[in-house]
Order: structure tokens, then C-alpha cells, then sequence
């Protein structure tokens, strides 16, 4: 897809963009030295806290209607992703397919998740099918039939999320109907199939997009306790309940490894280098992503693991039980990277939905609206949005981060063992604005 | 014509590092039209802009870049352009074909362009970075910055 991505950049800023990344690498210093001098016991771990239940929302959330809404909702939202995949034309300036799955799906699960909870689970099509599968062979959806091994984990997420951002940004035929439409061919295939065969644990382990969604949900403000009742409690100590399975670090490291990687390949310089080259520029770029998202995984494994001699827990289970202060970064970079994306492309898409075969139609009675592009309009506001957003991200990385170190280290290593991960961090956000505004 | 491009020198140094490294008569032209498809014979006059004056006898004040088509090659290589919205941008051809410059901006607009030197212009009202792509051979000649 051809996006806008160069509106807000360094130029934009209200400040010079090598103060902007001075200042925020300063503000992640400035952070860690404060919690290591004023936050020494954990706060957001176990279920303890000031907490606010919700149990009506809670009956009205776990109600059949509003469970048999969400699913229709899931379902609708396919059916019409195949009819448009099967009869719209093969131009993404027409077919709202591409949007809905490359902007709508991949980057507007963010803000939703983080202001709704885990909504792919929710609405997921992906379930909604295998429940009607399982019933019509008569499996009982809720017990596996073969058990997962303990190892695989959320591995095979991680792929399934690999593959999604290779299609998008690596793939020379990513917009085109034909490998949109297989690639979701081959993820409700593999969903359904994995489902029944393994459970419902299929989802949480499989599903790329409903990981994803569960991840930044954890930084929502909703979490269920023990009774399954919804309560009211803190982004951060939510984030701390996410549980550590093998795999965590590979989906975390995907999900920002890409972006940094779609970053650098959308800049002008490299369209240059790959329109110049005789190489095979999709085999170039697999192996960079593919290096950027191990480089990413490898900064975090080395800064958590190496230092971690004194920990109380063994050594290699130390990158897993810290990678949950990669989601606050994750989002924050989301946000920074894909903001205009979602809210320009997004309306382009809804208005695009009400004549999907370019025919004149006007379902959904948005096909003669216009893109409202006020951010387009005030690029100053966009990029301070931008590096705001990566130094908050990274801030709450950086307090996730230790909150979580000084129960695992005994007091005598908190600063020492850490100053790794603090250095890791840093780098991220150097790289993420670096790459952001092209210093 | 030559745009500053707000790009990093280090990624600018680092992908000239890999196109020397790969060694061929790679095009490392920064936005000066017609280099690429300079004859190896030294006779070529090296100021592009003496050839265009044939086309636009008048030095254009605005925003512009120029479209060189010979045979397989297609350049420039994404020159890069700054326009205001609204701004008339003026894109020179000097093509053995016709063809279709692809503009991708909100929303998509099309040049046509004859075989032969012709002269269009183009204006973006929206703002952001557009590319600009030759439609048979799929080359983005231009990126051009609206603000």
C-alpha cells in the first residue's frame, strides 16, 4: 500500500528533532534514577489494591445478547470481507478490503483493545466458526482433543503475526486481492482446524490478531478477577497480571521490530536503493525484518538475562517475565507510527465500505462523505503527538519494567542488574524517534 | 532542482555503502533527470538542464521535476519535490512511449503523458507525501512532500 507516513516529521516539530530525541532519552534516564531512589517495594503485583468491581457492567458484558451482538458483528464484518474479496475489483482505491484488513483490523485493534478490553476475543469470526464446526462434528469445543506441549506457547502467534507484517510490508503483492484473499483463507483455515484440534486455548496461543489485542488490553483499564467479575483498576497493574508463556518475547519483539522496520523501509532513501539495485529487493527486505525483529529480541534477552545470576527465578525465565514491558512501547510506537493511518485511511475505508464494487452504491450511506484531514492540516500537532506518544510508551516500559525487576532481584542488585535493560530501552527510543523523524 | 530530502546522513551513508557494494553502474542520481540514461559515450552534455530548455523554454519558478523514458529505464529515481497544497507542479517528459504517471495522493490522480517531450502540470491539494509512479514499469519517479 502506498501510505502517507512523512506528515509530522522532524521539521514539524515545535522543537528541533535531535532536542526531541536528547529529551526523551533523557526522560528515561530521569525516570529509571526516580524509581530506583523512590520505588523500592512492587506495586502493581498479586491481586491486592484499591479496587473498583463493576458487576453491573459485568452482567450486561456477559449477557447472551450482547455475546450472540459481538459474534454477529465478527461474522458480519467477514462475510462482508469475502463478498468484497470475491466480487469488488482488484484496486485498493476501490476495494475497501485492503483497508479494512490493513488499517481497520491491524491498527485499529489498538485503540480499541486499550479502550475496551480483549475485543478480538470478543467479536473474533475465528471462534465464532470453530464453535459452529466442533458443534456440526459434534467435538466438545472446550476440551482439546490433543493437548499443546508447554513449550509451544505463543510461538505460534509470534509466526502468524510474522506473516501478516511480511505480507504487508514486504510482500511485493501484499495489495492485491489475491494474497489478501488467501491470506485470509489460510488464517481462518488454520483457526478453525487448530481449534478444534486443540481447544479453545488454540486462540490465545494461535490467533495473531486476537493476541495482539489481548496484549494491549492488558494495558486497558479493565480486568477481570478470580469471580470473573469485571473491575476498574490501574493500566500498569493490569499489565503485571499478564501471564508469561514461552513466546511472549517473540510476539512482543515482532510486533515493534516491524514497526521500526516499516519505518526504515518507507523512508525515500531506501525506495531509492531498491528502485537501483539488481538484488531481489523481497528477499533483502525478508531478511531485514526478520533481522530487526531478532535484534530487537536479542537487545531485550542479553540486557534481562545476562545480569540476572542473582534473580530468584532461573535465568532464562527472565526475559519472559520482564517482555510485558514491551507492550506499553509497542503501543506507544503504534500510535506514533500509524495515527494518521488509522484516521485518515480509516475514513477512507468506511466511505470506500458503502460502495465496495465501485458501482455507485451507498450502503452503508457514507460513500459521499469526505476525509476530514485535520490532522494532514496541523502537522505540529501530529509530530508532538508522535514523540509524546514513544516517550510516554517508554516511560511506562521503564516502571513496568522495574516494578517487576525488584521482586525478581534481591535489593543489593536493583540498580546494577538493570542498567542493562534501562540501556536496551534507550535504545529503542533513540531508534523509534530516530527512524520517526530522519534526523 | 535539487530538494534537500530530510533524511538521515547515516542512512543515506549506509545506502550508498550497499550500492557501491553491489558493485554494478548502479544509478546513484539524487534527483538530477536524464543521468541514468546517460550513453556511455562521454558526448552527453552533463547539464540536464541545457537539454530541457528545448522542452520549456521558460525556467519554471515552481516545483517541478522532469520524466526521462528510454526503453526499459525509467527515471529519475523518486526524486524528491516540496509543493504548498495547491501548488502547480510541473513535470517535464521526455519519453519513447507513451504512458501513465500514477499520483497517489487522497484522492489517486493520473497523468498521461505522449511519446515525444511534453510538459504537464499537476496539483495536490492534500497534504502529505505522495508518490508519484510510472505505471508500466511500476517506478516511483517522484516523492513529493505537500505542506
Amino acid at each position: 500500500m502506498i501510505l502517507a507516513h512523512g506528515l509530522g516529521g522532524g521539521s514539524d516539530l515545535p522543537i528541533s528533532a535531535s532536542s526531541a530525541v536528547i529529551g526523551g532519552c533523557a526522560a528515561l534516564t530521569v525516570s529509571f534514577t526516580v524509581l530506583l531512589l523512590a520505588w523500592r517495594t512492587p506495586r502493581f503485583e498479586g491481586a491486592a489494591g484499591s479496587r473498583l468491581l463493576v458487576p453491573k457492567l459485568t452482567r450486561f458484558v456477559d449477557a447472551t445478547v450482547t455475546r450472540i451482538m459481538l459474534r454477529l458483528f465478527g461474522l458480519v464484518a467477514l462475510g462482508f470481507a469475502v463478498w468484497v474479496a470475491a466480487a469488488g475489483p482488484d484496486e485498493p482505491s476501490v476495494n475497501p478490503l485492503f483497508g479494512m484488513f490493513y488499517v481497520l483490523l491491524w491498527v485499529g485493534l489498538v485503540p480499541a483493545s486499550l479502550a475496551l478490553g480483549p475485543v478480538v476475543k470478543a467479536v473474533s469470526p475465528a471462534r465464532s466458526l470453530t464453535f459452529a464446526v466442533s458443534a456440526a462434528l459434534r467435538i466438545d469445543s472446550g476440551r482439546p482433543r490433543v493437548r499443546l506441549p508447554q513449550w509451544v506457547g505463543m510461538w505460534p502467534a509470534a509466526v502468524g503475526l510474522l506473516a501478516f507484517v511480511w505480507t504487508e510490508l514486504v510482500s511485493p503483492d501484499g495489495s492485491t486481492l489475491a494474497t489478501v484473499s488467501t491470506w485470509l483463507l489460510v488464517y481462518v483455515a488454520a483457526m478453525v482446524v487448530g481449534g478444534c484440534l486443540f481447544g479453545t486455548d488454540w486462540f490465545e496461543q494461535a490467533d495473531p490478531f486476537e493476541v495482539y489485542s489481548t496484549l494491549v488490553a492488558h494495558l486497558s483499564i479493565w480486568r477481570r478477577n478470580t469471580h470473573g467479575v469485571l473491575e476498574v483498576v490501574a493500566p500498569l497493574r493490569n499489565l503485571a497480571g499478564l501471564t508469561a508463556r514461552p513466546g511472549l518475547l517473540a510476539v512482543t519483539s515482532v510486533l515493534l521490530g516491524s514497526t521500526a522496520f516499516d519505518s526504515f523501509a518507507g523512508s525515500t532513501t531506501w525506495l531509492r536503493f531498491t528502485q537501483s539495485t539488481s538484488l531481489d529487493v523481497a528477499l533483502l527486505e525478508t531478511g531485514l525484518l526478520l533481522g530487526v525483529c531478532a535484534l530487537v529480541a536479542g537487545l531485550f534477552w542479553t540486557a534481562t538475562s545476562i545480569p540476572a545470576r542473582s534473580a530468584r527465578v532461573p535465568r532464562r525465565e527472565m526475559p519472559g517475565r520482564l517482555a510485558h514491558s514491551l507492550v506499553p512501547i509497542i503501543v506507544g510506537y503504534m500510535t506514533a507510527h500509524y495515527l494518521t493511518l488509522l484516521v485518515e485511511t480509516g475514513q477512507q475505508t468506511l466511505i470506500q465500505a458503502s460502495d465496495p464494487l465501485g458501482t455507485g452504491q451507498n450502503l452503508f450511506g457514507t460513500a459521499d462523505l469526505q476525509v476530514d484531514i485535520w490532522l494532514s492540516l496541523h502537522p505540529t500537532v501530529l509530530a508532538s503527538i508522535k514523540v509524546l506518544a514513544i516517550v510516554i510508551g517508554h516511560v511506562l516500559g521503564v516502571i513496568a519494567a522495574h516494578d517487576r525487576a525488584i521482586t525478581l532481584l534481591p535489593s543489593r542488585d536493583h540498580s546494577t542488574a538493570q542498567l542493562p535493560l534501562l540501556f536496551v530501552m534507550v535504545s529503542y527510543t533513540f531508534a523509534g524517534l530516530y527512524l520517526l523523524f530522519g534526523l | 532542482m535539487k530538494i534537500p530530502h530530510p533524511v538521515a546522513p547515516a542512512m543515506a551513508l549506509m545506502a550508498a555503502l550497499a550500492l557501491t557494494a553491489c558493485g554494478g553502474p548502479a544509478e546513484t542520481n539524487d534527483g538530477a533527470p536524464g543521468s541514468n540514461t546517460a550513453t556511455p559515450s562521454s558526448t552527453a552534455p552533463t547539464p540536464a538542464s541545457s537539454d530541457a530548455t528545448s522542452t520549456a523554454p521558460v525556467e519554471p519558478t515552481g516545483p517541478g521535476f522532469a520524466v526521462t523514458i528510454k526503453g526499459s529505464k525509467v527515471g529519475p529515481n523518486a526524486q524528491g519535490v516540496s509543493a504548498a497544497p495547491g501548488e502547480a507542479i510541473t513535470i517535464a517528459f521526455d519519453a519513447d512511449r507513451a504512458g501513465q504517471l500514477h499520483v497517489h495522493s487522497k484522492p489517486e490522480q493520473f497523468v498521461d503523458f505522449p511519446a515525444g517531450t511534453s510538459s504537464k502540470e499537476l496539483v495536490i491539494r492534500t497534504p502529505g507525501t505522495v508518490e508519484i509512479e510510472e505505471h508500466d514499469s511500476e517506478a516511483v519517479v517522484a516523492v513529493v512532500t505537500v505542506k
